[in-house]
């Protein structure tokens, strides 16, 4: 068991509260931070700051400066999707794509995204497959970045997962939205996906 | 038409179509979230929360939406009950799946809001179940029921009178102006929810 301390930024929205309530879930962060609450919080003490998925972007916005620190301090900020994450943090550069919410109804069709490299630690506690319900959007990092999960070059390519070094500390960035998914109760890879990239950061 | 609905959101702008509808945009005020303080309230006849909004900072107002109901003016609330900010409402209870059957509809009650609304519209987007709801808000034991989930026959539309006569119609799931621009009767949701509210002020 990893000592990792581990805070969850949070908008106080349905999905939050049943995707952090999860009974799979409710032990993994040491503190819940209510994202109007940010600016009074001290980020100090935590290795590991995630963003969930679709908070509100003007607490992120506020709080930037804080944000960017906690990593460039040595801290691993990881930044769930639909946060517009390119407005608040410097040099990520977000590319937006339509959004295939229906892929898996073609019994043909696949969701494009390149096979990955699955012996990266973030597949030790899950399968590719559980990558997939779908992403908004694509990022296009800096070459020292490892792209995770990658859409297909014949789509456009782009990450849809990558980590980075952001000064002492590293970067990790994806476009997509297990919190709210699992709150929804729709799309049982979200809770898949979500259940292994906590296992990763607290590696 | 006058503008005698307050419709909160996350970031205060569009949402499933509402304010863009040319039937319901003249009669709906959006105001986000961290811009409310619950004064505004004074001014409205109706009170419009969508499923996107963070309840938490809505219990914090509760309040003004206790005293709103109780001068008699109507709570909507489309989503799933995280902050318990309507005292009458449960806590949301995430439904068991096990067959596409568990998101069949059954009206149990005829309301404007569901006039000329088939069933299977609501039940299925594009051929997918699942969209208009996923679980339930339990009802206060006056509430009428109007629309069923499920063979477990989950309540999952209903409207009820608070003790000091407000007036709250809670759908549990995405709002109910979601499908405002669907091909389908569903559409007709959104416009006669907002049709209803004006001649029942």
């Amino acid at each position: 068991m990893s000592s990792k301390k581990i805070a969850l930024i949070e908008s106080g929205t349905y999905y939050h509260y049943f995707a952090m309530n999860d009974e799979r879930f409710v032990k993994e962060f040491d503190e819940i931070i209510y994202a109007p609450n940010l600016a009074k919080t001290s980020l100090d003490k935590f290795d590991v700051v995630i963003v969930a998925d679709r908070n509100h972007l003007k607490f992120l916005i506020e709080n930037k400066n804080k944000l960017s620190d906690f990593a460039k301090n040595g801290g691993t900020l990881c930044v769930l999707g639909e946060n517009s994450v390119e407005r608040w943090i410097e040099g990520v550069n977000y590319v937006p794509t339509d959004t295939n919410f229906w892929w898996w109804l073609d019994p043909n069709d696949d969701i494009g995204y390149k096979q990955p490299d699955v012996t990266h630690p973030f597949f030790e506690n899950m399968k590719f497959q559980e990558c997939k319900w779908h992403y908004h959007g694509v990022y296009d990092p800096s070459k020292n970045a490892v792209r995770i999960i990658e859409r297909l070059d014949e789509n456009g390519g782009g990450a849809i997962l990558y980590e980075e070094s952001f000064g002492k500390g590293k970067l990790i960035v994806t476009t997509l939205d297990p919190f709210f998914h699992t709150g929804s109760n729709f799309m049982p890879n979200a809770g898949k996906f979500l259940a292994g990239i906590l296992a990763w950061l607290k590696r | 038409m006058e503008k005698f609905i307050l419709y909160i959101t996350s970031k205060g702008g569009c949402s499933g179509g509402l304010l863009g509808h040319s039937e319901t945009t003249s009669a709906v005020e959006p105001i986000g979230i961290y811009d409310f303080t619950g004064e505004e309230l004074k001014n409205y006849d109706v009170f419009l929360i969508g499923t996107d909004v963070d309840q938490r900072m809505l219990l914090e107002k509760k309040h003004y939406l206790d005293e709103f109901l109780s001068n008699g003016k109507t709570i909507v609330f489309c989503g799933a009950l995280a902050y318990p900010f309507l005292d009458d409402v449960g806590q949301f209870v995430k439904m068991t799946y096990t067959s596409y059957k568990d998101y069949e509809i059954t009206p149990l009650l005829a309301h404007p809001v569901w006039e000329g609304v088939k069933p299977k519209d609501m039940m299925y987007r594009r051929g997918v179940a699942g969209f208009y709801s996923r679980g339930y808000n339990p009802p206060p034991q006056n509430a009428k029921i109007i629309n069923t989930l499920g063979s477990g026959k989950h309540p999952i539309d209903y409207e009820y009178r608070t003790k000091d006569g407000g007036r709250v119609l809670v759908h549990c799931g995405n709002n109910l102006w979601l499908f405002i621009n669907d091909a389908t009767t569903a559409a007709a949701m959104g416009t006669n929810l907002i049709k209803w509210l004006k001649e029942t002020k």
